[in-house]
């Protein structure tokens, strides 16, 4: 319980890391448009070389980016077997009596499944480096200006923060109950399926009163200390944007124009 | 002396049509004093801290803090700044990520510009001797840990006073030490005015005043020697009476009288060695 991390976050000192985290966020955002600029081999080529540059730059180890495209990889499979089955452009390549396979089919199939690949990619990268509270300020600052049209951005990003600061404290607390209730009898990780969600029910009750209880404390403690909302208030985290930063934005820049300049 | 509270004739219910929780309770706070306010579970004396900094307001009578009448809107603030309120559990009152983060809480939302903070923070951070931790994250830390950093986020905002509401009630023997040791050098190099709000009345022997609180009213007040005389009453309302004080009414039960009351374990060893002496 100790060394528990939250989110994804690996920590380390790579260049990718001490990115600012709005950097980061604009970076992932502005990709997941450029990337729909690509639709040749050499397009796709460059765009591939980005990533892999990326992640060989991060130096984090390939466990973590793999760990990250599992959940997504039935779904690129799917995608590309689709299309490889049901677009019928080019010439055909072979026939497997009720299956045809046309070039374009394969081309197509491998380029939606590279864009995916990209996507899930990059934005794992910028979990993997950032911790989520940073996360949090960059999209406080990214959408501070969105507070103009009554968008409650001070108050998102205070509850995603506090959200953060609670998940060890009521991880902690959910194994007491376990073993509160296990020493009571109850069992957890045995009998069948409708059993074990049955014996989920004792564990949740006391945890959500708990919750509750909790969230009422912190409300009051908040007052008491003089909070009343976003409106006038300072920040002790700072983001500091740098020449660092300003370098990523000429190689996206640079990647735009090329993906332009070769997209045919 | 320069009284900084001023709570007069207060009554207080949570909800219409219930009974109060206090009934006329009238006290003043006196600047630098070390007051220790007492009673058993309900007898509302964690209402009237709330009361104190204004999280509640009461339905008749006056608190002033400072001059200010926790009634207007406006001074509020004014009172929240100059009271800071330590809670019981340690977890549910640690807002911030990190300890900077905590501690840095209460001075964000006064608006104070960073490097401003920065400072404060350093600074009340090593009075609490927390100043290795500022990186640390809350589950990491102790809970003596975690009320020293709620200590020093308070302490940061400069208030005139901090309440102890219970605040060691939940933590063991050595954090409830560490707590109240970092408390007492606050008052003595500060001159902080310390509130504190307890059933443990050998927390209370240490403070220079004591209130007595049963069913929501003051039932008695003054320095500790002189409440404890009434050792009766106290147990009567459902309080514990410090182990030496226990030790001495047991003995004078069989017969050995003390003319001093014992409130410490070194009273207690003083009056023992040399009883035969005096007699």
């Amino acid at each position: 319980m100790q060394n528990i991390i939250i989110g994804q976050y690996v920590p380390g000192q790579s260049f990718i890391h001490k990115l600012d985290p709005r950097a980061k966020l604009l970076t992932a955002f502005l990709f997941v448009i450029i990337v729909f600029l690509a639709n040749n081999w050499l397009t796709y080529a460059l765009l591939g070389a980005f990533t892999l540059i990326a992640v060989f730059v991060s130096r984090l180890p390939l466990r973590y980016i793999y760990n990250g495209l599992k959940p997504i990889l039935l779904v690129i499979i799917l995608t590309f077997l689709l299309h490889v089955f049901l677009t019928k452009e080019g010439p055909l390549l072979f026939n497997l009596g009720f299956l045809e396979v046309y070039e374009g089919g394969v081309k197509q199939g491998v380029f939606i499944s590279l864009r995916l690949l990209f996507l899930i990619m990059i934005t794992s990268l910028l979990t993997l480096t950032t911790t989520p509270i940073d996360i949090t300020v960059g999209i406080e600052t990214l959408l501070g200006p969105m507070k103009k049209i009554g968008l409650p951005v001070h108050e998102f990003a205070l509850m995603m923060s506090i959200a953060l600061r609670f998940i060890p404290t009521l991880l902690e607390e959910t194994e007491k109950i376990m073993k509160a209730q296990s020493a009571r009898g109850a069992q957890f990780s045995t009998g069948p399926i409708k059993e074990r969600l049955k014996s989920i029910v004792p564990l949740l009750v006391p945890l959500f009163v708990s919750a509750f209880k909790r969230a009422e404390d912190l409300a009051m403690a908040m007052e008491a200390r003089g909070y009343r909302g976003g409106e006038g208030r300072t920040s002790i985290r700072l983001l500091k944007w740098s020449g660092k930063d300003t370098t990523l934005f000429i190689i996206l820049l640079i990647l735009s124009i090329g993906l332009l300049l070769l997209r045919s | 002396m320069e009284e900084l509270i001023s709570v007069q004739n207060v009554s207080f219910r949570y909800q219409e049509e219930h009974p109060y929780v206090l009934k006329d309770v009238g006290l003043s706070v006196q600047k630098g004093e070390w007051l220790a306010i007492v009673g058993h579970n309900g007898s509302g004396k964690s209402t009237l801290a709330r009361l104190l900094n204004g999280l509640l307001l009461p339905e008749k009578g006056d608190v002033l803090v400072e001059g200010f009448n926790s009634r207007d809107e406006e001074s509020i603030w004014e009172i929240r700044r100059r009271v800071g309120i330590v809670f019981q559990n340690p977890d549910n009152q640690f807002v911030g990520t990190s300890v900077q983060d905590d501690v840095a809480f209460g001075l964000e939302n006064s608006g104070m510009p960073r490097e401003k903070m920065l400072e404060r923070i350093s600074e009340s951070v090593k009075k609490v001797r927390m100043e290795d931790f500022l990186d640390q994250e809350p589950h990491r830390l102790s809970g003596g840990q975690k009320q020293r950093v709620a200590i020093a986020g308070i302490i940061a905002l400069r208030p005139s006073i901090v309440i102890l509401d219970e605040a060691t009630s939940m933590l063991d023997p050595a954090g409830r030490k560490e707590v109240l040791q970092t408390m007492r050098e606050l008052k003595k190099e500060e001159g902080m005015t310390v509130i504190s709000i307890t059933h443990d009345l050998e927390e209370a022997a240490r403070a220079d005043r004591i209130i007595v609180m049963n069913a929501g009213e003051v039932i008695d007040e003054g320095l500790p020697v002189d409440v404890f005389k009434k050792g009766d009453m106290l147990e009567k309302i459902g309080l514990d009476l410090p182990f030496p004080l226990q030790v001495q009414r047991a003995l004078r039960e069989k017969g050995y009288d003390f003319e001093k009351l014992t409130l410490s374990q070194e009273e207690l060893v003083n009056e023992l060695w040399t009883f035969q002496l005096k007699s």
